[in-house]
């Protein structure tokens, strides 16, 4: 799970009357219903989708179209264009889920994520700051390695020796952000072993191969030994 | 006749739900309505509603329940059936009013549609009505070899009348008392014949004991009767149970008559309070295929898996789909084996939309990709069970949640041995490997898919 760039917030609009409505509310507007929810939720998704790269924030596999990213589709701070991603295919996720009732709106705390890793895995399983995908101080290689046997990610070796207490911390995370859930982890691989095969069979390069990949970014760097 | 496309608009878990259900491009049949279709998806997704729905558009045409008008009611309708029949194409569409209404809007429908309905656990309903000994139609039957020949002539009649059979009403003693009176002339043939063989035997006459014997085996080699048809289509399947359809029905004896017998491999005779439900299943599920006119008939079939172990539920689809080739089959199944005999177009997966409620066709073609033999997600036929279950099924891992624990850990002990390693600590990496070679030991060494 590499890191995310939230800086550029192009839902600009849902920011304004976010920014309107805690000037006179001490509460973000309700999450789960009404007025705001309809206005902005698909501004929110979609600009979350833009940072991300249309990528899982957690797992890293494709759940938007790169076309629908080009960024032409905003007017005015709201998205106009046409979701590509269904309900059913991602959900808007609140990192830490306790701040989802009174801060539901927190862009921060916000990300896009498919919904088995929502809907079926992380819930509102409690999560350790250090591990958030946006935080300048967060690196996955100095977190996580992978084993491409297993097509498991694993808490770093070097991170076990030194720091056994934080390694338990990325252990649970890694379950909670569901980095090895079944079916993602089962995609990740496939994707993996076809590059593999395009790599050791001489049709194209590691560098070739690295500058072509659209998802599954952190596994494949941490993999380049097997891939060659 | 074949069904093409269903559209639903609004019904029940149903709204604005299409299916496309003809070959995609690329196949040979492009265009052409499926031979055959698999509902899977949870419970409550629809699956059986769906077989009832056209079940129920098929009872409509022919209990005469169609409109004559051709008045617009688009307004009102619920659904909207497409089929082929004689390779006319038929569009009717239908209102739900108490009972389904069906208006046809384009030719004169076709009269000459079959059906059969089988619904889940046939075996279960069928012994229950056998048990209580209510069944009208059992005693129908052993009238019809005690009554007079115009009382068996209208007997014969009704029962050749009868084009479909939905046994979620239909008795199975219907079935059953047809099959018994289509083969009343072979049965007293072969009565017959063992009669002369005895006699033969007894004066010692080798030619005619030859010439009847000839004569009785060419019958069992090549039975013409629907019975020995249908033990010639079941015994090849329930001999995995190791028993087999009765050899004789005994036309005088009102057991015999009363149902379908079966026997261990050792002659005897095993009641049917005593057919295991597996046994039950087949032979239920397989008798009425011999009666129908294979080309006009469309079947609609509830967990065909029901009580069958993995071993025959692998071939299952083959075996029904052969029974009547030229038939079109609705499977509703919850069963992975099942769903692996199907390619992924013939597949219809439906799943709840989290946020309405309402049930959907899950795409298994590429996302932004033409509806082609090249371009699907996945190919049932070529895949582990396992993946079935992961892929298709949406299970979320490969086994329990000790098996996921146990993988973890062995992929952690993976990275540290390969780093230990690097660090020349040998010490550290000889128990790791013991960490490592014991947990792949529980695993069975079936560490990934590749395995």
């Amino acid at each position: 799970m590499k890191t995310i760039n939230k800086s550029e917030n192009r839902a600009t609009a849902f920011q304004n009357a976010l920014t309107q409505h805690l000037a006179s509310h001490a509460q973000h507007p309700d999450y789960e219903a009404g007025s705001f929810r309809n206005r902005f939720y698909k501004d929110v998704f979609m600009a979350l989708l833009y940072c991300q790269g249309g990528l899982c924030a957690y797992t890293e596999e494709l759940i938007c179209d790169v076309e629908t990213l080009r960024g032409i589709d905003w007017q005015n701070g709201v998205y106009v264009g046409e979701v590509i991603p269904q309900g059913r295919d991602a959900d808007i996720e609140h990192f830490d889920s306790t701040l989802k009732p009174a801060q539901g709106w927190d862009w921060d705390n916000l990300f896009a994520v498919g919904v088995a890793v929502n809907r079926k895995n992380k819930l509102a399983k409690g999560v350790h700051n250090f591990f958030k995908p946006d935080l300048p101080t967060y690196n996955p290689h100095d977190y996580l390695a992978y084993d491409f046997a297993t097509h498991f990610f694993v808490v770093k070796p070097a991170l076990k020796q030194n720091n056994p207490q934080q390694a338990e911390q990325v252990q649970a995370m890694i379950n909670v952000l569901g980095l090895n859930y079944g079916t993602t982890k089962d995609r990740r691989k496939r994707y993996l072993l076809d590059k593999q095969a395009d790599i050791q069979k001489g049709l194209k390069t590691y560098d070739s191969v690295r500058a072509e990949i659209y998802q599954f970014f952190t596994a494949f760097e941490m993999s380049k030994d097997d891939l060659k | 006749m074949k069904i093409t496309r269903i559209e639903i608009k609004d019904f029940q878990q149903f709204k604005d739900f299409t299916l496309d259900l003809t070959y995609p491009a690329g196949h040979p049949k492009a265009g052409e309505p499926l031979d055959k279709v698999c509902f899977i998806g949870q419970s409550g997704t629809g699956k059986t509603t769906l077989l009832n729905v056209m079940k129920d558009f098929l009872d409509a045409f022919l209990n005469n329940q169609i409109s004559t008008t051709t008045r617009d009611i688009s307004g009102n309708i619920l659904c909207k059936l497409d089929f082929i029949f004689k390779n006319v194409p038929y569009n009717v569409c239908a209102t739900f009013d108490g009972g389904l209404y069906v208006n046809r809007y384009i030719v004169k429908v076709p009269q000459k549609i079959h059906y059969i309905y089988i619904p889940a656990h046939l075996g279960e309903k069928v012994y229950n009505t056998y048990i209580e000994r209510k069944d009208a139609s059992q005693k129908a039957l052993l009238d019809i070899f005690s009554s007079t020949d115009e009382k068996n002539k209208q007997m014969k009649k009704q029962l050749d009348n009868r084009v479909c059979y939905d046994f979620t009403k239909d008795s199975f003693m219907i079935l059953w008392a047809t099959i018994v009176y289509d083969s009343k002339e072979e049965i007293y043939q072969q009565s017959k014949l063992r009669g002369l063989i005895g006699t033969a035997y007894l004066n010692n006459d080798k030619n005619a004991l030859e010439k009847y014997t000839l004569e009785f085996e060419n019958i069992k080699k090549n039975p013409k009767s629907p019975y020995k048809m249908l033990k010639k289509i079941i015994d090849p399947v329930i001999k995995n149970f190791k028993v087999e359809l009765s050899d004789y029905i005994d036309l005088n004896n009102s057991e015999d008559l009363s149902f379908i017998k079966i026997q261990d491999f050792g002659g005897n005779i095993i009641p049917f309070n005593s057919w295991s439900t597996g046994t039950k299943q087949i032979i239920l599920t397989a008798s009425p295929m011999i009666k129908i006119d294979s080309k006009n008939t469309v079947i609609f079939f509830d967990e065909p898996e029901s009580s069958l172990f993995p071993d025959v539920q692998r071939d299952l689809i083959d075996y029904y789909t052969g029974l009547a080739p030229e038939s079109q089959f609705f499977f509703a199944t919850h069963s992975p084996l099942i769903a692996s005999q199907f390619e992924p177009w013939e597949i219809i997966e439906l799943k709840f939309d989290e946020k309405t409620g309402k049930v959907y066709q899950e795409d298994y073609v590429k996302k932004g990709m033409e509806r082609h033999v090249d371009n699907y997600r996945f190919y049932p036929k070529y895949m582990r069970w396992d993946s079935i279950l992961t892929e298709i099924y949406d299970l979320d891992a490969d086994g329990n949640e000790e098996r996921e624990q146990a993988l973890q850990e062995l992929a952690q002990a993976s990275a540290d041995i390969k780093y230990y390693k690097a660090q020349g600590d040998t010490e550290k990496v000889a128990n790791l490997m013991k960490t490592y070679k014991a947990l792949a030991n529980k695993l069975l060494w079936k560490i990934n898919e590749n395995d």
